[in-house]
């Protein structure tokens, strides 16, 4: 049988994940943004990124995808 | 320049005032000279915890509407020579004092000691941040108990965005007892859960009660030997903590621990 710390445990462990998780889809879509805007200069997007964002064992993941047609040139030394 | 620590806590009724109050005492009888800031502004109670409340002829307030200097307002403890205490008004309104003035307050005194410490009101809301703002270290003082744990993550939350150079935890009136035996959360589960440094474990002591009701201070007891620990910890950076199981481990602890629940 779990023992009331241990239940104590798991309930404050959710509780601060669903506080630290608010508005993930305004957060996830500012991320969007700011990641694309990064990417767009270095690399030529092929479509939209996806940002993710899972919560286990107390801690938040972040998966960010994207796909690209070429590395865009830039920085070149010219001898 | 005096270290000006904010004690914090965002829930109410976790022993902010008391902590304060004897970690600035302990500091003091080490020789550091030391003042305690009351900046729970209508909701004072630094002087009673201290039993000062019949000595206070100045507080914050009229130092900041310039009706006294902040060194008029100070009251030596009378127990420790190096303690000073900064009073809050009883009755006014905080909507008038901003962070700035109480900053200004704070930092005339900076030359005079080596510690300020803050006493933050409960909450997040302006009297949190008016607290904050003067501070350059917090201590975030938390019970074993989900909400206060909560309430601590969202303290930390908002500290992140000040300007600190130290944040850490104190852990309040945890019980030793109760943890062994699966019924309360352990301090080391709270430090996992909050993701910052312990600074201390202040276990429940029924003396700590007791001496507040008459102003008095933690000394030999219990809690007085976890309370030394801290101020070593906060002034030598050392990371001792106090085992708060130790009494209820073994033949003579099991005894106590039963004896404990049956009382």
């Amino acid at each position: 049988m779990r023992t009331i710390a241990e239940i104590g445990t798991d309930r404050l462990i959710n509780v601060l994940v669903k506080d630290k998780n608010q508005s993930p889809s305004r957060i996830i879509n500012i991320l969007k943004s700011e990641i694309s805007n990064i990417l767009s200069s270095y690399l030529e997007l092929d479509d939209e990124i996806v940002v993710s964002l899972e919560a286990k064992k107390g801690r938040l993941f972040f998966q960010i995808n994207a796909t690209a047609n070429r590395i865009k040139e830039f920085g070149q030394i010219v001898n | 320049m005096a270290r000006k620590i904010v004690i914090t806590s965002g829930k109410g009724g976790v022993g902010k005032t008391t902590i304060c109050a004897n970690l600035g005492a302990r500091l003091a009888s080490l020789g550091f000279r030391v003042c305690l800031m009351d900046v729970d502004i209508g909701l004072n109670n630094l002087d009673v915890v201290m039993g000062i409340e019949k000595k206070v002829m100045f507080d914050i307030i009229d130092v900041i509407e310039g009706r006294c200097r902040a060194k008029q307002a100070l009251v030596q403890d009378h127990r420790i020579q190096s303690l000073y205490i900064m009073p809050s008004a009883h009755s006014y309104s905080a909507s008038n004092v901003t962070g700035d003035k109480i900053k200004e307050v704070i930092d005339s005194l900076d030359s005079n000691f080596d510690y300020i410490l803050i006493d933050c009101p409960a909450g997040v809301e302006a009297g949190f941040h008016r607290a904050v703002y003067s501070a350059n270290e917090a201590i975030i003082v938390v019970t074993p108990h989900i909400s206060s744990v909560r309430d601590a993550d969202k303290v930390l939350s908002i500290l992140a965005g000040y300007d600190l150079v130290h944040k850490s935890i104190i852990i309040n009136r945890i019980r030793g007892d109760l943890v062994l035996s699966g019924e309360m959360l352990s301090a080391e589960e709270i430090v996992r859960a909050l993701k910052t440094k312990l600074l201390g474990i202040i276990p429940e002591d029924d003396d700590i009660t007791a001496l507040s009701t008459v102003g008095g201070l933690a000394s030999g007891n219990v809690a007085g030997r976890a309370f030394t620990i801290l101020c070593e910890n906060l002034h030598e950076g050392t990371r001792k903590i106090y085992d708060y199981t130790m009494r209820y481990r073994g033949v003579f602890g099991n005894f106590r621990r039963n004896l404990k629940r049956k009382i």
